[in-house]
């Protein structure tokens, strides 16, 4: 894969995504309903509370579990069914707590921002995942335990444990956390600074990237996102509220990495009052082959290969009927809205939300641009079909995960969630 | 089952089950770290019989619970009933070297290999073997992890016959799919190898190590260097250069700083092992490689290893070789490198020799003395002997004074407290005119510092320059200072005076005691401020194990009878305790 040009790849994909597009994506299941045993089931739109909203969803690594982080605090993770179709509640907790920070007489959301699971299998009953508030990173352990008294049946109790607290790391909000392929360390990003962990050790942290400047009135760039490459231990990347993205390399030097490659497509996606505002990128996500790169901003979806910085391999547009409804965006600040992205297993497609509860299948490497409404399917039946909606910006889907083996994408709007699934098998290119 | 009634034969068990059922951690920690007792009151055969198999089935619990558990298990082979029996002890041991959470499995690795010094040669073959088998071909990589560390004590104790499965089964655990199992292997690998014989090293484990070094992940690949040494401990001077330079050499070029961080750190170990033929020939061009590398950790490490590595060349390269880049270092960008340097260049002198070092070496340590940063200063003075000794104290002490006030003087307190900390040494280096020139005020304004630290320790410097100097020269050149100091306005130096007296006491004779602290001690009994006169009874207890009991009787008895009535209640106390020492 990694010797081939992007033309002989789309030559090689062609007739994947022909294959793929004959089959449509389908609703296969909701959850966040309210008849659901989960504690945060119940719409709670009447009172405007925005608790129960998800706010970040994670697959592990073999996407058997599905990680759903809330505006509360909650994590609920659902485990895959011996179907392989349906996700069923597994177990859920609460992560972290807000807090008021006395220095600063702020409050600390409680809001998961993200979560991502361990990527080594411990044990076939434990698995590891860590999530992040603002201000603090945790690592939670959770394990299956048989109990059986003599004489009664097996009973399976799913214990949540917290395993370690990281405090004390960010004077900033953090926005990302990822492991690394080593297995024992982890970075975390905010605003101005990413921190290395080790797994092991609580109270130290190293810096890795600094951009705060001398003169705090000289601020223009802020970091939005960050991540480690998915098998190279020395390789993350992060992006700024500028557009770019940077490469660091973990080889080079000890303190404040510069960055090894700079992503910046210096052509505007659109000129203007907004420009500054939609160049912001929400989220970059390493492929999961490792060679290229995907970055969302408010209007575009932009594909790099790693080894050429100048031009993205491809600029996927598809919020072109957002164009002359900015103004109305700003007013409301939908375009602030954090959108993520998530590559298909065999890095061949791309997987973003959108409002109106629309979401977007794209070919990373080819034309097809499909877009999908997530609706239940007895609400899919009330509207037809190509009926053109008057654009609803509260109805946004932010958070998207593409499950690492499948055909499954996990989506997530406000205080639902939606799991749709393809029936063709995943044909695996590398 | 039935309620267990003490004298029951199974009483203690049935506790420990209840015990271990308990919602507080503390409970069952407690329950656990009393095992010895209970298998003490079972009895041994019991213990085999019923309390193993029972911990058996304990290994569900927190992390704290199953590491308690582990380390006490490390100890019970007498309660199990001797060597014959430890290998019963394997079997729960096993099951903890093989959980989720790294310390539970370091903890049981520790007490297998604990257990194991107690099985005989004839048994250990069978209880060791299938148990390292078992844990090296585990499904996770947990038990795969713990087995690396088992190898070295396993397998000189086993039979010829099975040594060749093992050394594959760890070259399988080198090539292991997870980065944790091939870091712990990595890691490992120095104390395995030098149990295998020569022919094998060269045969199958240099390979290994070889993929081992040129491993993925950076924190594998850190590991080579102190692999290398190991091996090469056991190969002749051939195979070294042949085998071993080119893993140093790729080492010193790789790509991370880590990797290079680790050669510089363990520099002067790879010279001793590789020999000076070779140091001389091949390893001096790396070190000067790292010397001027271009990430600031790489060359603090190496700066740390100068003096280490010269003492493995001529003096001449030195010269020409070292020398260049240690100039660099004196005034390289990071303190780090700078001070790091300044701890180790002193060493050069005694090897260069009186003259070469006033030439090349004299204005690198004065350039050091007066550096911005506090630390490389305070490391050049820490190091100081080595260099007297060579060229005398005087070219130095002009150059001294000013760099000693200076950090005495330092705006942070801990500067100020570290270079308190060398001054009995520079004092003894220094002579005693020159310290009561030139140092002794400055140990005098430290009583009367703004930071209790420091005038602690200033006091403890008083007691250890006593102890350099003599009691004569204490008697005629500090005592009087201290003692004016009583009659400061502000009582926190008052004070001060009282922790000196309970200090100096005991490196004073009995008559500096009794005829001019004594007396000072009787007149502070009646200071206005309560906090000097509880202080007075607290020196006055700490004195009165070394003074005679007529003494005792006569002078201090009186002065606590007084305090025993004041009208401050801590005074009153710590008169009583002083008191009840008066008897």
């Amino acid at each position: 894969m990694a010797s081939e040009t992007v033309e002989q790849l789309e030559a090689k994909y062609r007739g994947w995504y022909e294959e793929a597009g004959k089959s449509n994506w389908e609703f296969s299941q909701m959850f966040g309903e309210e008849d659901s045993d989960s504690e945060l089931s119940g719409s709670d739109s009447e009172d405007g509370s925005t608790d129960n909203w998800i706010s970040s969803l994670s697959f592990d690594r073999t996407g058997r579990y599905l990680a759903v982080g809330y505006n509360c605090g909650q994590v609920v993770v659902l485990k895959q069914q011996p179907d392989e179709q349906t996700y069923q509640l597994y177990t859920e907790f609460k992560s972290h707590e807000s807090e008021f920070d006395f220095l600063t007489s702020m409050e600390i959301e409680e809001k998961i921002n993200q979560i991502k699971w361990f990527p080594f299998s411990q044990h076939s009953h434990s698995q590891m995942l860590m999530t992040t508030n603002d201000k603090t990173v945790k690592i939670f352990k959770m394990t299956e335990r048989v109990q059986s008294a003599p004489g009664e049946e097996r009973k399976t109790d799913i214990v949540v444990k917290p395993l370690r607290t990281f405090e004390g790391g960010h004077a900033y909000n953090i926005n990302s956390i990822a492991f690394n392929s080593d297995g024992e360390t982890f970075m975390s990003s905010d605003d101005l600074r990413i921190n290395l962990w080790h797994i092991g050790v609580r109270n130290e942290a190293f810096g890795m990237v600094d951009i705060k400047p001398e003169n705090m009135d000289e601020l223009s760039e802020v970091i939005t996102c960050s991540d480690f490459h998915p098998n190279q231990c020395n390789h993350f990347i992060y992006s700024s509220s500028k557009g770019i993205i940077r490469l660091g390399d973990l080889r080079h030097s000890a303190l404040c990495e510069k960055h090894a490659k700079a992503f910046e497509d210096t052509t505007p996606d659109i000129t203007g009052f907004f420009q500054e505002l939609v160049t912001t990128i929400s989220d970059v996500k390493f492929s999961p082959c490792g060679r290229f790169i995907a970055s969302r901003d408010y209007l575009t979806m932009k594909i790099w290969d790693v080894r050429n910085e100048k031009n993205p391999v491809r600029v996927i547009k598809f919020h072109e009927h957002l164009l002359s409804k900015l103004c109305d965006l700003y007013e409301n600040d939908a375009i602030f809205d954090k959108f993520e992205c998530s590559w298909s297993s065999n890095s061949t497609q791309l997987l973003t939300g959108s409002y109106n509860n629309t979401f977007f299948v794209c070919d990373a490497f080819g034309t097809g641009k499909q877009s999908l409404k997530a609706l239940k399917p007895a609400q899919a039946q009330r509207v037809g079909a190509g009926v053109s909606e008057p654009l609803d910006s509260t109805q946004k889907i932010l958070h998207a995960a593409w499950h690492p083996n499948a055909n499954l994408l996990a989506l997530g709007a406000k205080d639902f969630g939606y799991l749709y699934q393809k029936r063709l098998p995943v044909r695996k290119f590398h | 089952m039935a309620e267990a009634k003490p004298g029951d034969e199974n009483y203690p068990i049935t506790v420990l089950i209840e015990e271990l059922k308990n919602e507080d951690i503390q409970l069952r920690l407690n329950a656990i770290r009393r095992l010895g007792t209970i298998a003490k009151a079972l009895g041994v055969d019991k213990t085999r019989a019923d309390l193993i198999p029972f911990l058996n089935e304990c290994l569900d619990d927190e992390d704290e619970v199953l590491m308690a558990l582990a380390e006490e298990l490390g100890n019970f082979v007498e309660h199990v009933g001797g060597a014959p029996y430890a290998h019963v002890l394997l079997q729960p041991l096993e099951s903890l070297a093989a959980v989720e959470e790294t310390v539970v499995r370091d903890k049981a690795v520790e007490a297998i290999l604990k257990v194991a010094e107690h099985i005989p040669n004839e048994s250990f073959e069978v209880a060791f073997l299938p148990m390292l088998k078992r844990l090296s071909t585990g499904d996770w990589f947990t038990p795969r992890s713990s087995a690396c560390g088992l190898y070295a004590l396993v397998y000189p104790r086993i039979s010829d016959g099975a040594k060749p499965d093992l050394r594959q089964l760890y070259g399988k655990l080198c090539n292991d799919d997870t980065p944790m199992v091939r870091r712990a292997a990595a890691s490992n690998f120095k104390k395995f190898v030098v149990t295998v014989d020569k022919a094998q090293i060269k045969s199958e484990m240099i390979p290994i190590f070889q993929t081992l070094a040129r491993d993925d992940q950076d924190s594998v690949r850190l590991l080579a260097v102190e692999n290398c040494i190991a091996i090469a401990s056991k190969l002749d001077r051939e195979d070294t250069v042949s085998l071993m330079l080119p893993v140093v050499h790729a080492c010193v070029n790789d790509k991370s700083w880590r990797v290079r961080y680790m050669v510089a750190d363990q520099f002067s170990n790879v010279c001793n092992v590789f020999g000076q033929d070779i140091a001389r020939s091949e390893l001096v061009g790396l070190f000067v490689k790292l010397l001027k590398d271009s990430e600031a950790e790489v060359r603090t490490a190496a700066a740390s290893k100068v003096t280490g590595v010269a003492l493995m060349l001529e003096v001449d390269t030195v010269i020409k070789q070292l020398l260049p880049c240690v100039h660099d270092l004196v005034t390289d960008d990071s303190q780090h490198a700078r001070a790091s340097l300044a701890s180790d260049i002193m060493g050069l002198a005694p090897l260069l020799g009186k003259d070469l070092t006033s030439t090349h070496l004299l204005e690198l340590f004065l350039q050091l003395l007066k550096d911005d940063f506090p630390e490389v200063r305070l490391n050049i003075i820490s190091k100081l002997d080595k260099v007297t000794k060579v060229i005398g104290i005087d070219t130095l002490a002009q150059h001294l004074m000013p760099a000693i006030v200076e950090l005495a003087e330092d705006r942070q307190w801990r500067v100020r407290l570290a270079i308190i900390d060398y001054i009995p040494l520079l004092a003894a280096e220094l002579g005693v005119e020159f310290f009561n020139d030139k140092l002794s005020n400055l140990c005098m304004t430290w009583l009367g510092d703004s930071v209790y630290s420091i005038r602690e320790a200033a006091t403890q410097n008083l007691k250890r320059l006593t102890e350099v100097f003599g009691v004569e020269w204490a008697q005629n050149n500090i005592i009087p200072k201290v003692l004016a100091l009583s009659s400061h306005n502000n009582y926190l130096y008052r004070m001060t005076v009282l922790f000196a007296i309970s200090v100096l006491s005991k490196v004073v004779g009995p008559d500096v005691v009794n005829d001019t602290m004594l007396p000072l001690l009787v007149k502070m009994a009646q200071d206005p401020v309560p906090n000097i006169r509880f202080n007075v009874c607290k020196t006055l207890q700490a004195m009165i194990p070394n003074l005679d009991s007529t003494v005792v009787q006569a002078r201090v008895k009186p002065v606590l009878s007084k305090l025993l009535e004041d009208k401050d209640q801590d005074v009153r106390y710590f008169g009583q305790q002083a008191w009840l020492m008066c008897n």
